[in-house]
């Protein structure tokens, strides 16, 4: 079986090529493929081929039309044809009464059938020759139009002057099978254009005819059906046992619907040219006339040519005007990449080109989701609408809606703002996505005509089969749909998703990558405080321990001199005058020294506790993660013990942080020559006290070490002043604790409490 | 200044060698009898329930510390009345040694007469001559002398806060905290942080 075929069986399920009967213009009849014996005839084949039909069923073609004559019929393929207009057959016979008779031919094959359709010939040289002039001049104006609407206005005043008809029409159908008049040639003073129609309008059956029948005349709307009859003398329409097959028939009568249809309109002849482009039904050529119309099979022919020619260059157009609105689309895709690069975000970017992508896609509005991040543009519904449900239609990261109410809940005001939906998805996660938003159909089309104007049959209102029917029919279809998103739209928003979603990965990446800079600057800060504050603190703490030192001779010096004095004055000693001032001057200098240091002492302390209920844990981490950055032990493990549950303590956290450090430092320092190389730190509740002990296994601390470690200067590493432990006791006692180291076996411990009540601010 | 007829030792507990023997010495040459101590652990071994006597108490020991001898003799209930003796930096920590008993502190240097005044008003708790007293009208008509800043200051000082501290608090200058606390001891008749804490706690 070949495709025809079985397109015909699809077709076979509907009555509509069943009818069995013909148009009163023209004669059929239906011969055997194989053994050319007639099995079909029309009722009128008397008129246009000369004998009855009674006369010729059942005899052979050449009975009919003679040996010569039949021998020029072509060979047919062994599958369904379709009759060429373009290349017509002229033939000459002689009647049953002896008449010459003069037809033009036009055969077909149909499956076991060859059939032959008999109309008057009207073929003239002179004619012939006048249409192949017009067609020369016609050809080159067709070719001039780039534009769709411009190019089918053409074709309409075209068709119209070469047929002759009171109004030509060109429909276009969309992706949703619905039609719109795009242009219009008449004499009436009516207007169609820009009228819509249901897709009901034209049944799928029909469609199917007008896509595999290019070219449909109806020279008389209301002329006599002329039934077809097979041998058994059975008409061959559906109920027939026999039927036969009129799919390609040029001359098959017009089914009851269409006859109605076109009645109520006031048509009284038609003539319909379907424009087919990439194998598709694109539109239609709807040539009306207000009485009858028969023309010749010549200007058939020439208005089929013309047909063919628009379809072709609708097909050039359409393509043109497809690839020029993805070259805008890559244009546009390509004027947001390089303002990204120009480290403009993302977000006005979308913002600045807003316009331009809703124009590309015919949308009013715009809606952009980044994030948390939400961009509005153009019309758009107050009440802001939840899209996420057209994440799950995704196709290619696109999804299209033109009926957005059938998939979300959405109240009076959103459906007056919006129908249709397109959504590009902007990331793996679906948080980001770019929205736009079509507004509802009959807010978008603009009809040339009035409805009330047109001419129809119809005195009693509308009717279901009237232009003005089907239009409220439409309109009424459209309610809450936008106009559909077809497939250059697709391919627009294909093109402006994949620059958007690639720029929105780099993007989020840049900023993933920001804040994790952000973030390691913060920490970076951190340490530096803490360090800083180390630095400061050390030098506040050997401020200190100078002071502390110096006041230790300078109290004996004082305490000793005025010893001496008393004891002088004990052994009744006269001291001479002039000693006895410098005694006393001694003293005042010994005193003198003591302010000076003090006022060193005060210049440089340790500064003020800034303290606040604080997650030792953290302090502590941060602490240890900085001992850690210039440690060079390879094999350190480092164990924290840290207690969540532990709660908040009033300390000053880069304080707490130092205490930690210097802690941490002087362990790692400790165990450089160990072989077994572990930190732990561990966090305890004890009583009203937080105990903080860490411990090492470093080389220890020995028995009286363990008296004078916190005292200043009295370093057991040979680095540093040795104020280390002086200052984490300093602190310890600012935040009234204690600091103290615990004997142990292996390494050092030292400890150190902190009280759960804060005695700082008393 | 002392009293022949009322004997009594004083415990000297400190950890500066130096320090420790001239202090001794100074006292020694004005008629005191003092036991020197190195450390605290060495005053407990020393330390003799049968002999009146006071102390003077370094704050700063290696070992046990000051402070922990301090809370160590109250729990035990040995009644010392003890003067302390700190480094200028640990003003804070004195005034927790003041408000957990001790009779006076001494910052380090500290003059003859200082020593001597403290080491009196120690001793005259041994004889049940309490410090003076002032009553609590005179301290609330001296307090009312001072201007609000000067009670700032008060207070922070009674805080044990540095001067440097109090400078940053208030948001003045260091010279200006001088001169606000002479002011103050001025007008409160103290001789020091010690006289004020006494005065109002």
């Amino acid at each position: 079986m070949t495709s025809s075929t079985v397109n015909l069986d699809t077709c076979d399920q509907e009555p509509i090529h069943l009818i069995g009967a013909v148009q009163p213009h023209g004669a059929l009849i239906a011969i055997d493929y194989k053994s050319r014996v007639i099995k079909y005839a029309s009722a009128n084949t008397h008129a246009f081929v000369g004998f009855a039909p009674d006369k010729i069923l059942g005899q052979p073609l050449d009975f009919l039309i003679g040996v010569e004559n039949a021998k020029q019929l072509p060979a047919f393929p062994n599958e369904t044809t379709q009759p060429e207009l373009l290349k017509p057959w002229f033939i000459e016979f002689t009647g049953s009464d002896g008449k010459a008779v003069k037809a033009e031919c036009l055969p077909h094959r149909n499956k076991d059938y060859i059939i032959l359709e008999f109309v008057e010939a009207h073929a003239a040289p002179a004619t012939v020759w006048e249409d192949e002039l017009l067609r020369r001049g016609v050809i080159s104006e067709l070719i001039k139009p780039d534009a769709l609407n411009e190019l089918a206005d053409i074709s309409a005043r075209l068709i119209r002057d070469a047929t002759g008809f009171d109004r030509v029409m060109i429909y276009k159908f969309a992706e949703d099978k619905h039609g719109e008049v795009i242009a219009e040639s008449t004499n009436r003073p009516d207007s169609f254009l820009g009228l819509h129609y249901p897709a009901s309008d034209i049944p799928d059956p029909a469609r199917r005819h007008f896509t595999l029948n290019v070219m449909r005349s109806i020279p008389d709307i209301n002329g006599e059906l002329i039934p077809i009859h097979g041998l058994s003398g059975e008409v061959a329409d559906a109920d027939a046992k026999d039927p036969l097959d009129l799919t390609f028939s040029k001359l098959r009568a017009v089914a009851p619907v269409h006859v109605e249809y076109l009645n109520n309109m006031g048509v009284g002849g038609s003539l319909s040219i379907s424009l087919i482009t990439n194998g598709e039904l694109w539109g239609l050529v709807a040539c009306h006339h207000y009485s009858p119309r028969l023309i010749s099979s010549s200007r058939l022919r020439f208005a089929e040519l013309l047909g063919g020619t628009t379809s072709a260059l609708l097909q050039s157009i359409e393509n043109t005007n497809q690839l020029r609105k993805n070259i805008k689309a890559e244009k546009t895709a390509f004027l947001i990449e390089q303002q990204v690069r120009s480290g403009v975000p993302l977000r006005d970017l979308i913002a600045d080109q807003a316009d331009a992508m809703m124009n590309l896609i015919d949308a009013q509005g715009m809606y952009l989701v980044l994030g948390n991040d939400i961009v509005q543009h153009g019309v758009a519904p107050e009440t802001p609408l939840d899209f996420t449900v057209l994440n799950s239609q995704l196709k290619d990261g696109i999804a299209t809606t033109n009926e957005l109410s059938a998939l979300v809940d959405m109240n009076t005001e959103q459906k007056d703002t919006i129908a249709g939906a397109a959504l590009l998805n902007l990331s793996e996660d679906g948080n980001d996505y770019l929205v736009l938003l079509r507004s509802n159909y009959h807010h978008t089309i603009d009809w040339a005509g009035k409805p009330e104007k047109i001419e129809t049959k119809d005195e009693d209102g509308i009717t279901r089969l009237s232009p003005r029917g089907s239009f409220a029919l439409w309109r009424e279809e459209r309610r809450n749909k936008s106009v559909p998103f077809d497939a250059t739209d697709r391919d627009s928003l294909r093109i402006l998703r994949r620059a958007l979603f690639a720029l929105n990965s780099v993007e989020r990446e840049r900023q993933a990558l920001e804040a994790q800079e952000k973030a390691e600057a913060e920490e970076m800060r951190l340490r530096h405080a803490l360090l800083d504050a180390a630095r400061a603190s050390s030098l506040g703490e050997l401020a200190s321990a100078i002071a502390h030192e110096l006041n230790q001779p300078l109290s004996a010096i004082s305490n000793y001199v005025s010893a001496c004095q008393q004891e002088f004055k004990n052994a009744k000693i006269d001291v001479p005058p002039r000693a006895k001032i410098m005694i006393d001057e001694a003293i005042a200098e010994t005193t003198r020294a003591g302010v000076l240091v003090r006022r060193v002492r005060d210049f440089i302390s340790r500064g003020d506790l800034n303290a606040d209920y604080i997650d030792l844990n953290k302090a502590i981490r941060q602490g240890i993660a900085l001992a850690l950055v210039s440690c060079v032990l390879p094999n350190l493990k480092v164990n924290l013990s840290l207690d969540d549950d532990i709660p908040p303590v009033l300390a000053d956290p880069v304080q707490i942080g130092q205490v930690i450090l210097n802690l941490a430092r002087n362990s790692i320092t400790a165990m450089e020559n160990s072989d077994v190389q572990v930190l732990t730190v561990t966090v305890a509740l004890d009583n009203d006290y937080v105990q903080v002990t860490v411990h090492d296994t470093g080389r220890g601390i020995s028995h009286d070490a363990q008296n004078y470690i916190f005292e200043p200067f009295h370093s057991s590493t040979t680095k540093g002043m040795g104020i280390g432990l002086s200052l984490c006791r300093s602190i310890v006692e600012a935040h009234s604790g204690r600091i103290w180291a615990q004997p142990s076996d292996i390494g050092a411990t030292i400890a150190f409490q902190l009280p759960l009540q804060g005695e700082l601010d008393e | 200044m002392s009293n022949p007829d009322e004997k009594y030792a004083i415990y000297v507990v400190e950890d500066d060698d130096a320090v420790l023997k001239s202090l001794c010495a100074l006292l020694d040459a004005h008629g005191h009898q003092t036991i020197p101590c190195a450390s605290a652990e060495i005053f407990l071994s020393l330390y003799d329930p049968a002999i009146k006597a006071c102390m003077i108490l370094d704050l700063r020991l290696p070992g046990m510390s000051g402070t922990q001898l301090q809370g160590h003799l109250t729990e035990n209930g040995i009644d010392l009345p003890i003067v302390v003796i700190t480094a200028h930096g640990d003003v804070p920590i004195a005034v927790r040694a003041m408000r957990a008993g001790a009779i006076d502190f001494i910052e380090k240097p500290a003059s003859e007469s200082q020593i001597l005044e403290a080491v009196d008003a120690a001793s005259g708790m041994l004889f049940y001559r309490q410090p003076t007293v002032v009553p609590p009208k005179i301290v609330a008509s001296r307090l009312s002398k001072l201007t609000e800043r000067e009670r700032d200051v008060l207070d922070q000082l009674l805080l044990g806060k540095l001067n440097k501290e109090i400078a940053n608090e208030l948001d003045v200058s260091q010279r200006t905290v001088e001169g606000h606390r002479s002011r103050i001891r001025e007008k409160m008749h103290a001789r020091g942080i010690a006289d004020l804490i006494r005065m109002l706690g």
